[in-house]
């Protein structure tokens, strides 16, 4: 980890003299360093956050509970698994059918069943993710940054050619695509810590290259003229050279990313085919795999999603049973991959990997048990048809969250949910502000880490009030 | 810079109690945590002795200002005691004086604040003050007051609620200029015995006017005739041809607007009907050049397509109670028109200013069918607000009135004539977009001391006398020499700020964009918006950028997504956008779309072109640069990495 060492001059470095900005634009000053908010000591360089996009039921993945195998004619009440349950390596912690492969590194991991999603009243899944990625629901009356950029600036990238904060997967012209920019932002921290977007990872090396069509010598060319005329400009006398070289300097990291061997990280195919073959279920399949080649070269942040579109993925509406048999086909091999193969690197006890989503699924209970919201789902009294067998509701009284690596126990266990209907949390519900605390913990920030912005602090925990699990970490 | 933002201060004294007690930000309805039993403060603070001689600015500051200010400062004298400055403070109040020099122990101040009794001890309200602080305070009474807070003229600064009358200096100001702000500056520059700086060329100051006014570059043979031009009155006259053109004047603002009224074709909210746009009021409202307090009263009492502003964004499911559309209506007003931030005390007494929850309340009441319940950090106090309008000197708001007639009593308050306020944070901010820099900064509180409180009253003046035109308003700092100055150079500024000439202007994407299209002639495509026919503009036959929902390009450039009011657009460039720049898809695609167009009509001469984007001939060393692609280009991907580097050149993406 070579570059662990080298001097931060870095992809940030253009926010670093902000003289101008802090005068004329209220950008946000680093807050206080209080002695209850001084950094702990890091259990992991990168994060990675995999993302189950569109609410995945608990009882179906890693919380299997009474298993009730699909009949004609039946009611939906005794259903609340629609897969039987397999062993994992732990003893005492079983999966549902079809996520073999995890079962078999469960050892490596901790599996958090008590994941409490916010009460936001009737059910918009883009509001539960804003809540689940930056900590608050909107709307909000600063922009708040995703937990990403909140790593980038306060971390920078592991690499400095390369962007901190790395986001494959999710398009953002799909439905709910303005809600879903409201939070795939840098917020307030500005531009410079916003997400590096790769919607589609079989063509990440497109975003580092020239423009398509391109050739690289067209491309150098077109750069030395640049240099030279800007160079040769005689209004660099009397131009203010602030925002002069915030330009140029941030043109040269552009071209330096672009120009780095660090960008051949972007490049799939320099896996063997193999290799490629093991991680390619699809485009979350080869997240994967670009995750855990950004993660050598050294990007912090870097989230892969299954893709958030509304009624497709996770968000079953009907057909759960068939849908989810895909949805793990989906996962299953890649994460499994991606965590053997960091072990095998060395790299899985500095890396901190995150399963999540932002709420589960019920097929009867919508929200939270005596707290609910608005039925947006249609259940039959009886099942008559296939594609009413499934978690088709929004449960936010339990959810599971998987984490490997990155200072966590492994083969550990945290938290219990009923094993009747409502299948919620029993023991040791955790709170969002409580799991990115965790998760900054591991990275050696404090929950109390903080901006000013318009003179307010704003926390990396909603209000500062993050505590961290200290249960999940050996 | 206000002492407030002394980092040393906050660090040692003032954040330890936010850290504990924050509650602006409150994101979700996840009551576990109302954080409103966090009122009972661990104070957490390390360093134990005050053996050192405390510091006023870094020690005792921070204690007044949480737990004192709100009583005895400014104009708030409870008791007839005020903490304004050293004297004010050893005067002490209606019970004599509050401080024995050099003898804490025999100091009312001391017998106050660590008394037993509940009807006797200060603050009255909140937490008793810590050890700690008291002993901060015991040291700062025994070491006799030391009063070392040089921006102490700034903590106590406060704009008068009515403008002050300004007699502008008789005589010639900056370069021999009988125009008021000239002869204001003048004295400004005197005063300060700082060198007024020179006058730019008259390309550059054409340009700026250009971009500045109408957001498109000048053509070519416009700049060579207005410089060629030898009228003294030239500079009078280009600033009213350009005032001329309307529509190109209303599109170009609609970016300022729509970022500080955060209206947009999409965005969040509009998925359930939770928001509405008000593009075609406010387009026409701008075109019309209708006056500016007749815009605010459309706005807060809504005229019809005007309601969007005041309803707020609201998402699907429940929201907190500062989530509620009135409680956003008030913090919207007072930000915006006001220059008031409520965003604080929406949910508590603010720490950082004077406005406490039932200010912000008073006000969202004004803009509620129902009366509301005062809620403080999500917990209901029981109480009912009180409607009432931030200054109460201004007039009341009838509470029993119905709902349009209390707005419309706000919108009469808010555009009183005898509120200052009103007049000096539009003109504040109409100076900022031409000068790189307002008079007061930051903008969403106009709470510091201007750099010069006379030239900002002035101009307040001066545009509430002429009818709140804001065109006027225009005229008047484009035909000044101060607008004509060389740009402030400087990349470090010390506090306070000192004016030297405008701060050079990164442009807005919607700028960059549509001076694009000025040199390549290829505009946008599919507008959500087509402004009514205007034959005498000069955007007549095209798209400006700002008639399109953002693009990538657009996105990652700084167009906001308008989901809160932006009142300032970064002006840092960063990786990310220099990355959008280099190998973006969709200025790519524009590159070469207008490549194929510019050479449908033959070879082009890249200096026609640099001149186009520059508004300058490029200079020998220059030229030879550019001929390295020819004296007439032909090749499509040889006009396309021309225009690039055009394009990306510093000199484009600044306006200097």
């Amino acid at each position: 980890m070579e570059y662990l060492k080298m001097d931060r001059r870095d992809f940030m470095k253009t926010a670093s003299a902000a003289t101008l900005a802090a005068l004329t634009s209220g950008a946000p000053r680093e807050g206080h360093a209080a002695e209850d908010a001084a950094a702990p000591p890091a259990t992991a360089d990168t994060l990675i956050v995999l993302w189950m996009a569109g609410g995945m039921a608990h009882t179906e993945t890693f919380d299997p509970k009474r298993y009730a195998p699909y009949e004609k004619g039946m009611s939906p009440d005794p259903i609340l698994s629609t897969f039987p349950s397999i062993p994992t390596a732990v003893d005492g912690i079983r999966f549902s059918e079809g996520l073999d492969k995890l079962a078999s590194v469960m050892d490596r991991g901790t599996l958090i069943r008590t994941y409490t999603a916010g009460d936001l009243g009737k059910i918009l899944h883009s509001r539960h993710q804003y809540h689940w990625h930056t900590g608050y629901a909107p709307p909000l009356t600063v922009a708040a940054p995703h937990i990403g950029s909140m790593v980038a600036k306060v971390l920078g990238p592991n690499h400095p050619d390369l962007p901190a904060f790395i986001n494959v997967g999710q398009r953002l012209d799909q439905g709910e695509g303005e809600e879903l920019k409201a939070f795939h932002t840098g917020g307030f921290l500005g531009s410079e810590f916003g997400p590096f977007m790769i919607s589609d990872p079989a063509q990440a090396e497109a975003v580092v290259r020239p423009p398509a069509g391109m050739t690289g010598a067209r491309y150098a060319r077109r750069r030395e003229a640049y240099n030279k005329l800007v160079n040769a400009n005689p209004v660099a006398r009397y131009g203010s050279t602030y925002q002069r070289e915030s330009l140029l300097r941030s043109m040269d990291n552009a071209d330096r990313l672009l120009s780095s061997s660090a960008s051949e990280a972007f490049d799939l195919s320099r896996e063997p085919k193999e290799v490629f073959d093991t991680y390619n279920t699809g485009r979350f399949g080869l997240g994967c795999l670009l995750a855990r080649r950004l993660c050598e070269t050294g990007a912090r942040f870097i989230e892969v999603t299954t893709e958030y579109i509304p009624f497709e993925n996770w968000d079953t509406h009907e057909n759960g049973h068939t849908r989810l048999a895909d949805q793990k086909k989906q996962i299953d091999g890649p994460i499994a991959q991606l965590v053997l193969d960091l072990e095998e690197r060395g790299l899985l006890d500095r890396t901190l990997i995150v399963l999540a989503s932002e709420f589960s699924r019920d097929m009867l209970t919508e929200g939270k048990p005596g707290q609910k919201v608005p039925d947006q789902v249609e259940v039959p009294d009886v099942l008559t048809e296939m594609k009413h067998y499934g978690m088709h509701r929004h449960f936010t009284d339990a959810g599971c969250v998987l984490m490997f690596g990155g200072g966590v126990k492994k083969g550990h266990l945290y938290g219990r949910t009923a094993d009747e209907r409502p299948c919620k949390t029993i023991e040791n519900p955790v709170y969002i502000e409580d799991l990115h605390a965790s998760f900054y913990h591991a990275m050696g920030i404090s929950p109390k880490h903080n901006f000013l912005v318009e003179k307010r602090p704003f926390y990396v925990t909603k209000d500062g009030l993050g505590v961290p699990i200290q249960d999940l970490f050996a | 810079m206000a002492i407030f933002f002394n980092p040393q201060s906050i660090q040692k004294q003032l954040l330890p109690l936010f850290c504990q007690m924050n509650w602006c930000y409150h994101g979700g309805m996840n009551k576990r945590r109302t954080s409103f039993f966090l009122c009972v403060v661990v104070f957490v603070f390390g360093k134990p002795a005050w053996s050192d001689p405390v510091s006023y600015q870094d020690d005792v500051h921070p204690i007044l200002a949480e737990r004192c200010y709100k009583c005895h400062s400014g104009d708030d004298r409870k008791g007839g005691f005020s903490m304004n400055t050293r004297e004010s403070f050893l005067a002490g109040g209606e019970f004599g004086p509050t401080v024995e020099l050099g003898d804490a122990g025999s100091s009312l101040l001391m017998e106050l604040i660590t008394s037993e009794f509940d009807d006797e001890w200060m603050p009255p309200k909140g937490e008793r003050l810590t050890s700690e602080q008291i002993e901060i305070l015991r040291t700062w009474i025994d070491d006799e007051l030391v009063w070392d807070a040089e921006p102490s003229a700034h903590s106590t600064w406060k704009f008068p609620l009515h403008l002050e009358d300004i007699k502008v200096p008789r005589g010639k100001g900056l370069h021999e200029s009988k125009h008021p702000i000239d002869r204001l500056l003048g004295r400004y520059f005197d005063e300060a015995q700082s060198a007024v700086p020179e006058l730019v060329d008259d390309a550059r100051y054409i340009r700026r006017v250009y971009m500045d006014t109408l957001g498109l570059l000048p053509e070519p043979d416009e700049v060579d005739q207005f410089v060629a031009n030898t009228s003294r009155n030239k500079y009078d006259e280009l600033v009213e041809a350009v005032l001329m053109d309307h529509r190109s004047y209303a599109e170009h603002w609609m970016t300022f607007w729509n970022d500080a009224l955060r209206n947009d074709f999409e965005g969040t909210g509009y998925i359930d009907g939770g928001r509405k746009q008000i593009t075609n009021w406010l387009y026409t409202s701008l075109f019309e050049n209708k006056p500016y307090n007749e815009i605010v009263n459309e706005l807060l009492a809504p005229k019809r397509n005007a309601e969007g502003f005041i309803n707020g964004i609201k998402w699907r499911g429940a929201q907190t109670a500062n989530q509620q559309i009135p409680l956003q209506a008030a913090r919207s007003v007072s930000q915006v028109f006001l220059g008031v931030n409520l965003k604080c005390a929406s949910c508590h007494d603010s720490f950082v200013d004077g406005w406490k929850l039932s200010d912000a309340y008073g006000l969202a009441n004004a803009f509620s069918e129902t009366s509301l319940e005062l809620v403080r950090c999500d917990v209901p106090t029981g109480n009912q607000a009180m409607t009432k309008f931030l200054w109460p000197e201004l007039g009341e708001i009838d509470a029993s009135a119905p709902l349009p007639e209390r707005q419309q009593q706000v919108a009469d308050l808010v555009t009183h004539p005898d509120n200052g306020h009103f007049a000096r944070v539009l003109v504040n901010r109409v100076w900022k977009q031409f000068m790189g820099r307002a008079l007061v900064e930051p903008l969403e509180s106009l709470q510091e001391k201007p750099w010069d409180p006379a030239l900002l009253d002035w101009l307040a003046g001066d545009f509430v006398e002429n009818e709140y035109d804001l065109l006027h308003l225009m005229r008047q700092i484009l035909t000044s020499q101060a607008y004509r100055l060389e740009s402030d150079n400087r990349s470090t500024f010390d506090e306070p700020y000192v004016f030297a000439g405008s701060l050079p202007r990164r442009l807005t994407t919607e700028q960059l964009y549509d001076a694009m299209s000025n040199v390549t002639g290829v505009w946008q495509v599919e507008p959500k918006f087509t402004p009514r026919r205007h034959s005498e503009s000069r955007s007549e036959e095209t798209v400006r950028a700002w008639r399109v929902p953002a693009d990538p390009f657009m996105r990652s450039l700084g167009r906001p997504n308008r989901e809160q009011i932006t009142l300032t657009r970064e002006v840092d460039f960063s990786s990310l956008q220099a990355l959008e720049l280099t190998n973006g898809g969709t200025l790519a695609a524009y590159l070469k779309h207008s490549s194929e167009m510019l050479l449908e009509s033959g070879p082009v001469r890249p200096e026609t072109l640099f001149k186009h984007a520059l508004g300058r001939s490029p200079s020998s060393a220059e030229q030879v640069i550019l001929n390295e692609y020819g004296a007439q280009v032909s090749v499509p991907t040889d006009l396309e990495d021309i225009l690039w580097i055009l394009f990306t050149h510093p000199e484009f993406q600044i306006l200097f």
